[in-house]
């Protein structure tokens, strides 16, 4: 027996044995009252008597059905042969419960439980596999059944079809119901499967989000929720099974994914000081203006980086106008365009500082100023030029689209029942008072348990102000609302697939050829300050190779005659060539992309002071040949060698040498992003 | 137009809305579907939809805003939503979407007076 004819049969046992279990109960429960009433005739008791003992030994094998299912869900390595055995032992017992539940007979003539809905019917198309995600089966396509994630007592989750069964009363409704309307192209939102729908996936991880979504914005308002919560409950009784594809999660898991991969798999970001700072491992500066503006708004328009014993400090005329002129927003961003431009920084030594406070440095601890001027456009994904890219590429911006457009034709769809809408409507404008007061009162808790907390109330105001609203309510069941579902789960997967291709887009926009010019003022110790001028170019030839090169002359402001020093100098020109090789092996989680990469870096350098002088080499040359490392989410270690014909200063001696450099490298972004990473 | 709760309306049919989106720390990714399509921005600086309200008095109509955040960006990225109708009733505060919400979408629901 192929794995997916497995598959296939599980999914009937589970979805026809899911129905029963919650409603055996209210049969047995239905026998002992009629028992119990004195008023019952003898003869009619012992028929009672009957039918209860069948319930009840249909009872013990249903609890039979609930242990092998859930060995089976627990077992996950079982041989194919194993599994069939066990499939098989599972159709046995649910003949055997069958064959002791009541029978009626619908108009059609086919027999069904009585009074109980009947296990969906074999699909004609192919089986439906196991949910690689769930771990449980699917049945197909509008069928009701198994329902994923669902513990076995909800999975019975299903809509009396009043096409299927057009004479017979829809089963379950709640004794205080009014007459069902039995119509063939509508469905009856009863009480049993909106009950179930509340332990759908879909439900369960909309309630997840909305409740994450909510905590974070503090004074947020339920009922911007609330609508589209009411909708995914009314689709989950529907399609119990269809929306358990449609979970919210997969839609977040898979954004996530592409965060995560995208952030990890960066190697462009200099989280080095400059070469020449203190603990610097670079060989060379890369060109782009480092522009965190969330951070630096969120500090006063400047940001803060420590490297070794140096402190960055820097900020840019837009960090500063958008501050000062309502804030980093879409529209100051193009007005003040222009001033993206340009960055400032300084750079402090702060050794010996465990943690320095950057309020408290002085003069004298400033080792170089510098001012940065970006030649070519602006590469990041807030670009106008990238926005035009964006807007012009009709399959990313349809993907993006899709789950709106989904989403929006399953709420037109359901106007053709406006009592349902009314009702989802009057329950979500009624939401925000119970949550603003829930807020309040638990303002002391912290996130994760008033997350959970709200969770919870969520769960519980569906149940006391939605469900009395819309149960026993007949809803369109036409093909335009089943369609609009399987399109909202094929949506879903559009969008996650069209949000990795627009990172990949920004990745091949933000890798266009970059040029910019910076002027550095130095002040290292026990040298003259002086002024670099450098200018640097940035290209992404082919795939993970990146090349930098700079150009650079050294002007003192000073110039020591005795020093043999004139206002140049020197003049330096340095090439970088970075590859990355393959992902790190030190990543435990998988969407952690971060790979090791080679980098090659050579340099020279005339310096105009050492002309002459003997024991001086004015003619300087190093290569250095780094590896970078990633040993940890975030961390990476880069190693270093250099050939240099003789140290720059030249202070003890101007021979060659080699040296060995090595460093720990933080990325907080990437620590971040991975933390934050779904589980595996 | 008037607004019983944020996502939440009570529109006149015909009332055209204009639903404007304020980008913070983010580029300007956002779509609207009405109409179970799609609506291009009628301006984007600053983002601009506009939509009719469909339907018959005592119907809905609705519109689902939806948003993308680069990987880039912040968490505390975000679009502010603002509403307004052409028949009165004022610039409506929407809701605001965070790139480190769980949730990037807002249904709009508009009741037909």
């Amino acid at each position: 027996m192929g794995k997916y004819a497995v598959s296939w049969l599980l999914a009937l046992v589970l979805a026809s044995s899911g129905w029963a279990q919650s409603t055996i109960d209210d049969k047995i429960r239905q026998e002992q009252q009629a028992l119990a009433n004195p008023a019952l005739p003898q003869s009619v008791k012992v028929v009672a008597q009957g039918r209860l003992a069948k319930l009840q030994q249909a009872k013990a094998i249903q609890e039979q059905i609930d242990a092998t299912q859930q060995y089976l869900n627990a077992s996950s390595d079982l041989s194919s042969e194993d599994r069939t055995k066990i499939v098989q032992t599972l159709q046995q017992l649910e003949g055997q419960m069958n064959s002791l539940l009541p029978q009626t007979t619908t108009a059609s003539g086919q027999a069904v439980g009585s009074a109980l809905p009947r296990a969906p019917a074999a699909p004609a198309a192919s089986p439906t596999p196991v949910s690689p995600a769930t771990g449980t089966a699917g049945v197909a396509s509008g069928q009701p059944g198994g329902n994923a994630g669902s513990p076995p007592s909800s999975s019975a989750g299903h809509v009396a079809d009043t096409s299927a069964t057009h004479n017979a009363q829809p089963a379950l409704a709640s004794p205080s119901s009014p007459p069902l309307p039995a119509d063939a192209d509508s469905k009856v939102l009863d009480k049993t499967s909106l009950q179930a729908a509340l332990q759908n996936a879909a439900v369960k991880s909309t309630v997840s989000a909305d409740a994450q979504s909510l905590v974070r914005a503090k004074n947020g308002q339920f009922s911007q929720f609330a609508m589209q919560l009411a909708l995914v409950t009314i689709l989950a009784a529907m399609y119990p099974v269809d929306m358990a594809s449609a979970t919210g999660d997969i839609r977040e898991l898979l954004q996530r994914k592409v965060n995560v991969q995208t952030e990890t798999e960066r190697s462009d970001k200099q989280l080095t000081a400059p070469p020449g700072n203190s603990g610097s491992t670079s060989g060379i500066e890369k060109p782009g203006i480092p522009l965190l503006l969330g951070f630096a708004l969120a500090n006063g328009s400047v940001q803060q980086q420590t490297s070794g014993t140096g402190l960055t400090l820097s900020t840019s005329p837009y960090a500063i106008a958008a501050a000062l002129g309502g804030g980093d927003t879409d529209a100051n961003y193009k007005k003040y365009s222009a001033y993206e431009r340009l960055g400032l920084a300084a750079t402090f030594n702060v050794q010996g500082l465990t943690n320095p406070d950057p309020t408290q440095l002085s003069r004298r601890q400033l080792e170089n100023w510098s001012a940065k001027l970006r030649l070519t456009p602006d590469r990041s994904t807030r670009s106008q030029g990238f926005l035009d890219e964006f807007m012009g590429n009709k399959p990313i911006y349809d993907g993006l689209g899709a789950e709106a457009v989904a989403l929006n034709q399953l709420l037109t769809t359901l106007e053709q029942d406006p009592t349902v809408v009314s009702a989802a409507f009057d329950f979500a404008t009624k939401q925000n008072a119970w949550f603003t007061k829930f807020m309040a009162e638990n303002s002391g808790k912290s996130d994760a348990d008033l997350q959970t907390a709200v969770e919870q109330q969520i769960f519980a105001h569906l149940q006391t102000d939605l469900l009395p609203l819309i149960t026993n309510m007949p809803v369109s069941h036409s093909q335009a609302f089943k369609d609009g579902v399987a399109n909202l789960v094929a949506a879903q997967q559009k969008r996650a697939e069209a949000a990795k291709k627009f990172e990949d887009l920004a990745t091949e926009y933000s890798q266009r050829f970059e040029a910019s010019v910076e002027y550095i003022n130095q002040y290292q110790q026990g040298l003259s300050p002086y002024s670099t001028i450098n200018f640097m170019i940035n290209k992404h030839p082919s795939t993970g190779l990146v090349l930098t090169g700079n150009g650079q002359i050294d002007l003192y402001q000073n110039p020591n005659r005795v020093l043999n020093q004139s206002t140049f100098r020197d003049a330096a020109a340095a090439f970088s060539l970075e590859q990355r090789l393959f992902r790190s092996p030190f990543n435990i989680n998988s969407l952690n992309e971060a790979g090791v990469t080679l980098t090659a870096v050579g340099r020279y350098q005339y310096m105009s002071e050492y002309s002459g002088v003997p024991g001086k080499k004015p003619n300087i040359g190093v290569f250095t040949f780094k590896a970078d490392i990633p040993v940890a989410a975030g961390v990476s270690i880069p190693l270093g060698v250099s050939y240099a014909t003789s140290p720059e200063d030249q202070v003890l001696k101007s021979s060659d040498f080699v040296q060995g450099n090595f460093g720990l490298s933080f990325d907080l972004d990437k620590l971040y992003t991975v933390l934050k990473a779904p589980q595996q | 137009m008037q607004q019983i709760a944020p996502t939440l309306y009570i529109a006149q049919a015909g009332e055209k809305v204009t639903i404007e989106v304020q980008a913070t720390k983010v580029g300007l990714f956002v779509f609207l579907s009405h109409n179970s399509a799609l609506v291009p921005p009628t301006t984007t600086s600053p983002l601009v939809f506009d939509i009719t309200i469909a339907g018959a008095s005592g119907g809905f109509d609705f519109a689902v805003v939806s948003c993308h955040f680069p990987a880039g960006a912040p968490a505390d990225a975000s679009y502010q939503l603002f509403l307004t109708g052409s028949a009165g009733g004022g610039r409506f505060t929407d809701s605001k979407i965070q790139a480190g919400d769980a949730v990037w979408d807002r249904d709009l629901t508009f009741k037909v007076a």
